[in-house]
């Protein structure tokens, strides 16, 4: 067991969730302030706004607080939490489908944060940036919702195949298969915007 | 090590464009809040009832559907007691002598006017005259096909009583003239399947 006066900073996660089973809420704290922003953004674009992803984040939370006792640290403590947020964002997804979600539809809450303009970007460079990621979302948001959460986490949030496989419950050859897919829909898409973007 | 390839270079730069979410400041108040109402919550919440309102609702309306086209369309009961619904039963061999008059019949309708003046009842007793006899006559009559289910494809109809003296003599009832009608529910027992038990004439209507 460890006790609550060490938790600090630098203990790794699976060390933070022991801390927790064992009485510490510094530890819970701790996970929430390191996971809250990641989640957020990863279940933001699977919902496609903010509010319903607030929710789904917040859930993810609650599980975590009533389960921690649960996890085994054979898989990364980062791929089950994920785990955990994309199986509610998959209900929520399905929940939204058959309009029983007391949140908004897709497309109509507020989506992630304002482009905020670089220090030395001129207005117009900042307004063609802000199109931009307009038609980047647009593209994102038309995936499946198979291939969106694989798009997501493996180019936004950076995972390796592996933990992918492992966080939505796929095989390693289902998993390339669906970002192929993806990337030429993607592709497809966005050309106009990556040509734009080879230019400058 | 993560695969890459050219593609998912451009990809990466593009997406390397999007915001990040952050959490509102109030994140952790409102988890606070939410994990201190999530020990409110009961079982009622617990079992997530509201998955099943969609397929429960369209349930309960399409039982309530049945219910009311039950009612409206079979659940009439005709004037000589026999529920129409019942297509299924034979109706009974009537046991009466041959030409006797259904004694439900001469109860459920109105009395025939038995003026032996009026043209109608001349009209009738020449029909009764130049009528063949049931033996000698090599087609079913219209009645009959009715009660055999032989009525025009896929038109089968309804007899709702039994009108002496009635406008439509059932010997004039061509397969034609039966068409219009919708469908055989029943037969009274008051009529025999014997040809010359049949009546004159029968009215039949449409059931809607």
């Amino acid at each position: 067991m460890i006790p609550r006066s060490t938790v600090t900073n630098r203990m790794t996660d699976e060390e933070l969730v022991a801390a927790f089973v064992s009485g510490s809420g510094e530890a819970f704290t701790l996970l929430v302030g390191k996971y809250k922003n990641p989640l957020l953004n990863y279940v933001c674009r699977m919902l496609g706004d903010y509010e319903g992803a607030l929710d789904v984040v917040q859930d993810t939370f609650v599980r975590l607080h009533g389960k921690a006792d649960t996890y085994r640290p054979v898989a990364k403590f980062s791929t089950w939490i994920y785990t955990i947020a994309s199986n509610l964002a998959r209900t929520e997804l399905r929940r939204r489908k058959w309009g029983l979600s007391g949140s908004r539809r897709d497309g109509e809450g507020r989506m992630l944060v304002e482009v905020v303009a670089d220090p030395g970007e001129s207005p117009e460079q900042t307004a063609g940036r802000s199109m931009a990621v307009e038609k980047i979302e647009a593209a994102v948001k038309a995936l499946p919702p198979a291939f969106r959460e694989a798009v997501v986490l493996f180019y936004l949030e950076d995972k390796g195949y592996e933990e992918i496989c492992e966080i939505l419950g796929v095989r390693m050859g289902t998993l390339k298969s669906r970002l192929s897919r993806a990337r030429l829909l993607l592709e497809r898409a966005l050309r106009p915007v990556m040509e734009h973007d080879e230019t400058d | 090590m993560k695969q890459t390839d050219g593609g998912d270079h451009r990809l990466r730069r593009l997406f390397s464009m999007l915001p990040r979410a952050e959490a509102p400041a109030d994140f952790e108040e409102r988890l606070a809040r939410k994990l201190a109402g999530g020990t409110r919550r009961g079982v009622f919440h617990s079992l997530n009832l509201r998955r099943y309102a969609v397929p429960g609702l369209a349930l309960l309306l399409v039982g309530a559907l049945t219910t009311v086209m039950y009612f409206t369309r079979f659940n009439t009961t005709q004037e000589i007691g026999v529920p129409s619904g019942d297509t299924l039963t034979p109706p009974p061999v009537d046991s009466r002598p041959e030409g006797a008059v259904p004694k439900d019949a001469s109860r459920a309708l109105p009395a025939p006017v038995d003026d032996e003046s009026l043209p109608e009842a001349q009209d009738r007793r020449s029909d009764e005259v130049t009528r063949p006899p049931a033996d000698a006559r090599s087609e079913p009559s219209a009645l009959e096909r009715m009660k055999m289910g032989k009525t025009a494809p896929g038109r089968p109809m309804m007899i709702e009583s039994i009108v002496p003296n009635s406008a439509v003599p059932v010997d004039s009832l061509a397969p034609e003239d039966t068409v219009a009608v919708d469908s055989v529910l029943s037969v009274p027992d008051s009529v025999s399947t014997e040809p010359d038990a049949l009546p004159d004439t029968v009215r039949i209507r449409k059931p809607y």
